[in-house]
């Protein structure tokens, strides 16, 4: 059932090691938690388990908020272990770094994005590490994975910090339309989201306090 | 050519000279200590600073046998950091810059932590974990400048080993309260369970110090145990958004500054880490990991070499200013 097809982890993360494999004929990907040596065993083993088991009920419910996941095969929480449908596609991280398409597309993406994102919030899902090499582009559709640090919850709190770590990537990542990015995405993300504006006010917040800067430094790059 | 660099961005003050070559010439450092159980309070540490910044600096002067005219240029920390200390150093700097007219460079405290350290562990491109009582901050250069990767989205984690500490009664008196920590941490056999908090590259302090706070209340476990479960939980935060940084930037070198960094357990994290990624690590020693004048004397220098000086009239501080806020035109592109 389980087949091997290419020996070399090329989708390496940081947690996991990631394989490309055939699982009853289709083609899959094998992600697997890795133990790691500098944590003591006790925090190790709890982290292993508990991101497994969290990505692949996150996987799973996020269909339901009609945002594209890949489909769980099989989950085996003792071996840290999701099998999942393989993408055929691109990062969104490669496709914004890509000189062949104008800032327009790009941009349109973006808000594309904050609408996906929104529909997760609505339905009470935080990603937790919303980032452009975690968003994957498939016949221009968007699909969303690594939900292993994510949880259900309704907090505005929890959805701002959602929120920041898109707005973080792209400044640390995409620095030079970071800004014009970050406002495709919140229009995007206050379409599909009626409480968007409350969270944005949050996120605005929370990122204050965490830089130690004053509100007023930032506002200009929230749309609220 | 000769550097003076002044720090006082918080509690300590600090006098370094460095040379064009990197020779260290002297690294003089004084800190103010505020009551017993009560944390930094900006003024009283500021007026500690006016006091001592006299004799600091002409220990500096002393140790390295120079004289002011020795010095070519005066380098001083523009922020981030506390206002009124800020405000000394700066102080100090434009002073001794017009009396005995030498240039003047204002510099970025955060990126002096990661120069120096690339300088003495002959680093190229780090990813860097900034570690101290009022910074957490996972740093790395990309497109022309050092940019944050991970942070803390509320409190330092030195500020929360600080806390905890003050809680249990330690006192810090003979060791800085991260140490006493770290070393009834050595003793402790058994871990209790902690939450544990990261939000992609960033990691989250404060729900961990109620929680460990009220552990603390119960008085069912030993400090021995709490330190070590404490210790070990937010140590494996920061390994873990350290390596996502070195993964997601492919780079090949891992350097930890900031007073935390003296911790041996949270070092050898990290190198466990580095290595299993194929990275170089280095952890600065005490006298540079910590808050210093030294590398504010560096970075300085490094600067006044591209081109950038303080006009006289502008010694502004900036108590918010960022990484990012700096162009990074001494380093190539990577
Ligand atoms: N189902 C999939 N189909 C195709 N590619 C995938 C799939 N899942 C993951 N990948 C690829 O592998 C990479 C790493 O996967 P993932 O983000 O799940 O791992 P991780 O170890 O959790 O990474 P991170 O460092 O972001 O935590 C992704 O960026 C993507 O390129
Ligand atoms: N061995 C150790 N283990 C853990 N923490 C330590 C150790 N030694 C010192 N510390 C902690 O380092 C912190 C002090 O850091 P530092 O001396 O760099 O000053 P700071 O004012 O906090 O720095 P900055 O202005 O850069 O934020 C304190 O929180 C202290 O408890
Ligand atoms: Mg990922
Ligand atoms: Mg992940």
């Amino acid at each position: 059932m389980e087949q091997k097809t290419s020996y070399n982890y090329d989708f390496w993360g940081a947690e996991a090691e990631l394989t490309k494999i055939k699982w009853f004929g289709l083609e899959a990907i094998k992600k697997v938690r890795i133990s790691k040596k500098y944590r003591i065993s006790e925090i190790d083993e709890m982290l292993r388990k508990k991101r497994t088991i969290t990505e692949a009920k996150l996987l799973i419910t996020a269909k339901k908020a009609k945002v594209q996941t890949p489909f769980v095969y099989d989950v085996d929480s003792k071996k840290r272990t999701i099998i999942m449908e393989f993408i055929d596609g691109t990062k969104v991280k490669d496709f914004l770094k890509s000189e062949e398409f104008d800032s327009k597309v790009k941009r349109k993406l973006m808000e594309e994005i904050g609408k996906k994102v929104g529909l997760l919030h609505a339905n009470h899902l935080i990603h937790g590490d919303l980032t452009t090499s975690n968003i994957l582009l498939r016949n221009k559709k968007l699909v969303f994975i690594d939900f292993g640090l994510g949880k259900f919850s309704n907090e505005i709190e929890d959805k701002a910090v959602d929120v920041l770590l898109m707005k973080k990537c792209l400044t640390s990542t995409h620095a030079e339309d970071n800004k014009e990015y970050f406002i495709s995405f919140q229009k995007g993300y206050v379409s599909s989201y009626t409480k968007g504006d409350e969270i944005l006010k949050r996120a605005l917040k929370v990122e204050a306090r965490g830089r130690h800067l004053k509100e007023e430094d930032v506002i200009s790059e929230y749309i609220f | 050519m000769l550097s003076l660099g002044i720090e006082s961005s918080a509690d300590k003050l600090g006098v370094g000279i460095i040379d064009n070559n990197g020779n260290i010439l002297a690294n003089v450092r004084r800190t103010y200590k505020p009551p017993l159980g009560s944390g930094i309070h900006p003024r009283e540490a500021s007026e500690f600073h006016a006091k001592n910044i006299p004799e600091v600096i002409s220990e500096a002067l002393k140790t390295s046998k120079l004289t002011m005219d020795n010095i070519d240029i005066i380098s001083f920390t523009k922020g981030p950091g506390l206002g009124p200390c800020l405000r000394v150093g700066a102080v100090a700097a434009r002073t001794l810059a017009l009396k005995y007219k030498k240039p003047l460079v204002g510099v970025n405290h955060p990126i002096a932590h990661v120069e120096i350290g690339r300088l003495v562990g002959n680093m190229d491109d780090p990813v860097v974990l900034y570690v101290s009582g009022g910074n957490t901050q996972i740093i790395a250069f990309s497109e022309g400048r050092y940019r944050v990767f991970g942070e803390t989205i509320d409190i330092p984690v030195g500020n929360c080993l600080d806390v905890f500490g003050r809680n249990a009664g330690l006192s810090d008196k003979k060791a800085p309260m991260g140490r006493v920590i770290e070393l009834l941490a050595e003793n402790g056999t058994k871990y209790i369970p902690i939450p544990y908090v990261i939000k992609g590259m960033d990691v989250s302090f404060s729900g961990i110090l109620t929680h460990i706070s009220k552990l603390l209340k119960k008085k069912e476990y030993t400090l021995e145990d709490l330190s070590y479960s404490l210790q070990e939980t937010v140590f494996a935060m920061l390994v873990e958004v350290t390596e996502r940084a070195l993964a997601h930037t492919k780079k090949n070198e891992v350097l930890v500054c900031g007073g935390v960094a003296s911790n041996n357990r949270l070092k050898a994290m990290l190198k466990v880490m580095a290595e299993s990624h194929g990275a170089r690590f280095f952890g600065l020693e005490p006298s540079l990991a910590i808050d210093n004048g030294l590398m504010i004397a560096w970075l300085g220098l490094i600067m006044y070499n591209q081109g950038y000086s303080t006009p006289l009239k502008e010694t502004i501080i900036d108590q918010h200013y960022r990484v990012e806020d700096v162009v990074v035109n001494w380093r190539n592109e990577n």
